[in-house]
This record gives structure tokens, sequence and C-alpha cells, in this order.
């Protein structure tokens, strides 16, 4: 590419870490923000503070849920109840339900229930075990969580293949600054203030080079993650896509 | 004149162009099938339960990507960045070629 090793690594660094270096911004911007998933989501639902101000004994407020749930779903072949946190005030409570028969009316939603598909489910005030029917409607936290990998203005699927398009190349970014980085230790205790470029250059290195093992881990095991999305094949041959024989092993 | 001449200044430029194009093409195209072909032969033929050959396989083929779009870059023009992404890649082919006509065989 260009004249000896370190420089084509040089180039393929500067270029690859421009190209998807925007679309990594926003994914480390909602990553991070996505730490603090649930405590964005209270925030932003100042309904529930009040169910926070006390912790009741698990035991009760468990009995509550199942009497909300047995009154709603008796007939349901599967519940789940999430008890409170100290990060997540409300029961979360979901269960399914038979299909209603073709041509049948959906039955109203009670207000507070969410429906999706088959799937129903609620916030229920832990005292009560009714649902809270008041909180606002905002995804909070969740929104930055998604937003991660699924980048929220496009189809899930397209969001994936370009955030590990970008994952992938990040990895080599970061393979690439290293192996152009010829003192890399030295120059880690270097910093020469006022010299324009080079100071930005030396600001650079500092601060990748402080957190390359955390770099190396991200990227890394954000392509892990899906993996299976990314490199189907062998499984695909040696399971002849019996994917539940794989999962099972 | 050429609406396009302040992009293409002359026959070398053009050339340079074609080449980081072609590398392009090698690097995001030639490394993901040569690392996908990397995963399949080590499923199909790592040591240990195929689960972990399976599993081996995709996390080497990461590494593996990384690996070709460096040398893809590296190396003294196009035409030897391809050809060393494709002589590592026919046997690779191959052997999932035989276990494929061996198992349909069977």
């Amino acid at each position: 590419m260009k004249e000896g090793f370190r420089q084509s690594m040089n180039w393929v660094h500067t270029w690859s870490g421009l190209l998807v270096g925007w679309v990594l911004f926003m994914v480390f911007a909602a990553g991070t923000a996505s730490y603090y998933r649930d405590e964005i989501s209270f925030w932003m639902k100042p309904e529930l503070h009040q169910a926070s101000l006390g912790l009741l004994p698990e035991a009760e407020v468990a009995g509550k849920a199942v009497a909300a749930l047995q009154q709603r779903a008796p007939s349901s072949p599967r519940w789940l109840i999430t008890l409170p946190t100290g990060r997540e005030p409300g029961v979360r409570a979901s269960w399914s339900a038979a299909p209603v028969a073709r041509g049948v009316a959906e039955p109203p939603l009670e207000h507070g229930v969410t429906r999706r598909g088959r799937f129903y489910s609620a916030v229920l005030d832990p005292a009560t075990g009714q649902p809270l029917a008041g909180t606002r409607e905002t995804r909070g936290g969740e929104f930055f969580y998604r937003l991660h990998f699924d980048l929220h203005y496009m189809p899930a699927i397209w969001a994936r293949w370009i955030i590990g398009f970008c994952a992938m190349f990040m990895l080599v970014a970061i393979v690439t600054g290293i192996v152009t980085h010829r003192r890399i230790f030295a120059d880690f205790f270097t910093f020469r203030a006022k010299k324009g470029q080079r100071s930005w250059l030396d600001a650079h290195n500092a601060t990748a080079v402080l957190a390359l093992p955390y770099h190396l881990m991200i990227t890394y095991t954000g392509l892990v993650t899906l993996m299976l999305m990314y490199m189907p094949f062998g499984p695909q041959v040696t399971y002849k896509g019996d994917q539940q024989a794989f999962t099972a092993e | 004149m050429n609406p396009a001449a302040f992009l293409i200044r002359s026959n070398a430029a053009r050339m340079y162009r074609l080449g980081v194009a072609s590398r392009a093409l090698a690097a995001i195209g030639g490394g993901y099938a040569l690392s996908a072909l990397v995963a399949t032969v080590s499923a199909i033929y790592f040591p240990g339960t195929r689960a972990e050959a399976a599993i081996f396989g995709m996390l080497i083929s990461f590494v593996i990507y990384t690996l070709a779009v460096m040398w893809v870059f590296a190396v003294r023009s196009a035409w030897r960045a391809w050809l060393g992404l494709l002589l590592p890649a026919i046997p690779l082919a191959l052997a999932v070629l035989v276990h494929l006509y061996l198992r349909s065989a069977a």
C-alpha cells in the first residue's frame, strides 16, 4: 500500500477508524448510557417514585402479584413475575394468553397493561398489586439499550449487520494501531504540549493505550455476542441446520 | 473536458484508486470469505466435541478476518493481496467440499 509495513498499517488505521468511527461513537454513547438503564427509566417515570419509598416484604409483594394474575389470567399457561429491586421499584408481571378465536374482537386492554402478540405485561404497584396505570409511556433506558445494537432508525437486522461490520473494522483499527506504534511503552509517558498536531497525537496515543485492553475486550465481545449471526457456517455444516441440537450442546 | 478531472488527475492516480478499491473489496469480501471458511473447517475437523469445534471456529474467525485485512493492505500490489487470500482459501474450500462429499456418500 505505502512504503513499508508500518506506513501501510498506519494508513489502514486512519481510514478504518475514520470510516466506521461515526457509527461506533453512537454505539458507545448508547452502550454507556445503558449501564444506567434501570436508573434512566426510573428517572423518566416519576409516577414510580412513590412505589420505591419502602420496600415491602417479598412474600407479601409476591402474594399480591399472584392474586393480580389469578384475577386476570387464571388459565394462562405461563406467568412471569419479577419482584422489585433497589433499581426497579415496580413489580413486573407478564403472562401469555390463548389466541382469541377467528373473527372475535380482541378484548379491550386494561389500563396499564400492554400487549405484544399473545404476550401481556404490566408493571404493578407492589403495595396494592394493581397495574400502575398512570405511568407515562416512555421506554426510558431501554431505548439506549436497544439503540446500542439495533440503531432504532432502521430494521434491527440491517442495524446488526452494520454494527458487526463497524465492530470488525474497529478490531482492525485497534490491531493496526498497535502494530503501527513502534515505541508503545515509551510513548505512553510522552506528552508534548502546545505542539499542534503532535500534541493531539500524543493525547490519542496515551488515552488509546491506557484503555487498550478494554477497547479490545468490548470490540471482540461485541462480535462474539452475535457471532452465530455473523459466522453461522460452522454449525450449519456440522449440525445440518439443527439449531436446537447446537443450543442444547 | 472530463467533469471528474479534478478527481482523476493522471493515469497513475487512477491506477492508485483502482488498487485501493480492489484491496477494499479483497479486505471486506475476501476477508469475510476466508474467515468463514476457517470457521467452517474448524467446526468440521477441530478435535473435541462438535459444539467446541463450532465455537472455536467462530471465535478464531474474527482474528483471521483481522489478519486478512492487514495482509491485504500490507503487501506490495493488489494482485498479491488477492493471491494471498486465494491460496489458503483453496485448500480450506476443498476440505469443506470433501467433508460434504463424504457425508453425502455415506
